[in-house]
């Protein structure tokens, strides 16, 4: 009998310890992500302008989509003094958009392809509690596209850290929790890759990364 | 005239006589201080600010100083709204885009994000009027303010009538299907009443029949007496959702496999309640009327029609013991937020703590009836307990 009651109360016991450590430990879906910090991919843009004299587009060499490399000729034009004055791309990249056909005429300041470099970029902000982690040139931060199907990853540089402008002097009031933190501005850059398209969440876990 | 005579110094001398007067007596003095607030204020809202410019921060500062929100926390890079409102700890997630402040210095319209959960509809009306009311004042102070510095010219008034817009989204129960709170509150009521009916019946049923301490007087041999009542309500709860998901449209995103597990603890909790509240009945018609003291509160002030919101902090806490409370926050967290079972340990710990509670409760009980009993009536087949009886 003894034993009996003994071993339901263990069992009650057990019970309310478990259900409390439950609710006072456990971590709600908030702080499970804390350490997951989401950002936009982002893409640095070129427009190439046409800086030449009036002229005549004879024909486009490349079509939206291509990758072309610095010094590839993109347009060819023959100016209308007579002489060929073409259109090279100004770095390496992807073409974006064309906004230009054969047979158009051109004046100068028009803007004729839109270049997308071959890096991506997104911008973090990270808690000065957490900033230790990070280095500049740190390799091998491994960024992650959540919303996608097939879950892709890959492998970025941080490139920059620097005090998030008007964030970092924030120390008015204790009542909004992390905005009284320091923030600072974090950039990782990372190869352009075809599954990718600027705007896309990138996300950064923080737990991942060993200092 | 004789018969009135007689029933007059019948219910002068009867139970109704004082329970007609202090019963409804309490009920409004109970009701009148539980719905004393009328309406929600202070809701919790989030702010997601991308923008991080002062600007961004005034903004916040409005919309923190309405009486209808209060802004709990800003974070400054984006989470999925689903994360944030997984937990009740919000009820709406504003989002201020990247640019903010440049856009509004160079006179662009920039669209403001409002993603509110209407997995209790009553929850928002306050908010929704509220952040309308900001940005409508916002608006017209930022273009005023353009007008007076550059003159009245209709060409710059186009531009600058509306600075910021707002693109509110509804989450979760966007059509405010009834289906999503009411239905499936009223589903969750009957099982709880039939449950907690027919648990509590288990103790007073032995009592009569004698076969109270038939198995031992330990306390485990009544407490385990549960387990098919939690077992068999969970399986009609678990086929009641399933049917209002076909048939009724019912949001219900969580796998069904794991739901089962807070599902089974709940009805386990509830089981156990029944139990206790049944259990010194003296007939099994006592046993219905007592229900009554978990019936009604669960389905008052667990967010079923009204949001917990509304009521005084003390009655929101009182919340807390009911089974019910914890089994509608895990279906609006778990079948509507899609959140995940690891966020919801509050929750189950909750249940559990409810279960260990009740638990210490009845056995309390039963050792106590056992130790009246005395070993007189004790069976002889258990001869090995007799002893140690004190």
């Amino acid at each position: 009998m003894k034993i009996k009651v003994g071993f339901y109360i263990g069992m009650v016991v057990v019970l309310i310890a478990g259900g409390s450590l439950l609710a006072t430990k456990g971590k709600d879906a908030v702080s499970q992500a804390e350490s997951r910090k989401q950002g936009v991919l982002e893409v640095e843009q070129t427009t190439i302008l046409y800086q030449d004299s009036p002229g005549a587009i004879v024909k486009v060499n490349a079509v939206v989509g291509d990758s072309v490399k610095q010094g590839d000729v993109l347009l060819q034009v023959i100016s209308a003094e007579g002489g060929e004055v073409d259109v090279f791309a100004p770095d390496d990249g992807l073409i974006n958009r064309i906004t230009v056909k054969p047979g158009d005429q051109l004046l100068q300041g028009m803007p004729v392809v839109i270049l997308q470099k071959n890096t991506y970029y997104t911008d973090l902000y990270i808690q000065e509690s957490e900033i230790q982690k990070l280095k500049v040139n740190q390799k091998n931060v491994a960024v992650h596209f959540p919303y996608l199907e097939n879950t892709t990853q890959v492998n970025g540089v941080i490139s920059s850290i620097a005090t998030a402008p008007q964030f970092a002097n924030l120390r008015m009031s204790r009542e909004k929790g992390q905005t009284d933190l320091s923030m600072f501005l974090v950039r990782i850059s990372m190869d352009s890759n075809a599954d990718l398209l600027p705007g896309m969440t990138a996300e950064v876990r923080l737990d991942e990364l060993t200092d | 005239m004789n018969s009135l005579i007689d029933e007059w110094k019948h219910v002068a001398g009867s139970k109704y006589l004082r329970f007609i007067f202090i019963g409804p007596l309490v009920a409004a003095i109970f009701f009148g201080l539980m719905f004393s607030h009328n309406q929600v204020s202070e809701s919790p809202v989030v702010v997601i600010d991308e923008d991080h410019s002062a600007y961004s921060r005034q903004l916040i500062s409005t919309i923190n100083a309405s009486q209808y929100m209060n802004v709990t926390n800003v974070y400054a890079s984006r989470l999925a709204p689903e994360i944030l409102l997984a937990n009740e700890k919000a009820v709406a997630v504003i989002m201020l885009p990247k640019q903010l402040e440049q856009r509004k210095q160079q006179g662009l319209s920039t669209n403001i994000g409002i993603l509110m959960d209407n997995t209790i509809p009553s929850g928002l009306t306050g908010i929704r009027t509220a952040i309308q009311e900001i940005i409508v004042t916002e608006n017209m102070t930022l273009s005023m303010t353009r007008l007076i510095q550059k003159g009245m010219d209709t060409e710059t008034f186009k531009g600058l009538v509306s600075p910021l817009s707002l693109q509110q989204r509804m989450l979760f129960n966007p059509t405010t299907s009834y289906v999503d709170f009411m239905v499936l509150g009223f589903v969750n009521i009957v099982v709880l009443m039939i449950t907690t009916s027919a648990v509590g019946a288990i103790v007073p049923r032995l009592r009569q029949e004698g076969k109270l301490f038939a198995n031992g007087k330990s306390p485990f041999q009544i407490w385990i007496r549960s387990v098919p009542y939690a077992v068999i309500s969970s399986i009609s709860l678990f086929l009641c959702y399933g049917l209002l998901k076909q048939v009724g449209g019912m949001r219900f995103e969580a796998e069904p496999y794991l739901f089962i597990i807070p599902l089974l603890v709940y009805a386990f909790a509830l089981a156990l309640v029944g139990l206790l509240i049944g259990y010194s009945a003296k007939d099994l018609s006592k046993v219905n009327s007592r229900t009554n003291f978990v019936v009604y509160p669960s389905f008052l002030a667990t967010g079923i029609q009204l949001t917990p919101l509304v009521f005084p902090e003390p009655f929101q806490i009182f919340a807390w013991v009911l089974p019910m409370n914890w089994l509608n926050r895990l279906i609006r967290g778990m079948a509507f937020r899609d959140g995940a079972l690891t966020a919801y340990s509050l929750e189950i710990g909750a249940l559990l703590i409810i279960i260990g509670v009740v638990s210490l409760f009845i056995g309390l009980l039963v050792l106590r009836e056992a130790g009246k009993a005395g070993p007189s009536r004790e069976p002889l087949m258990n001869s090995e307990d007799l002893p140690s009886n004190s």
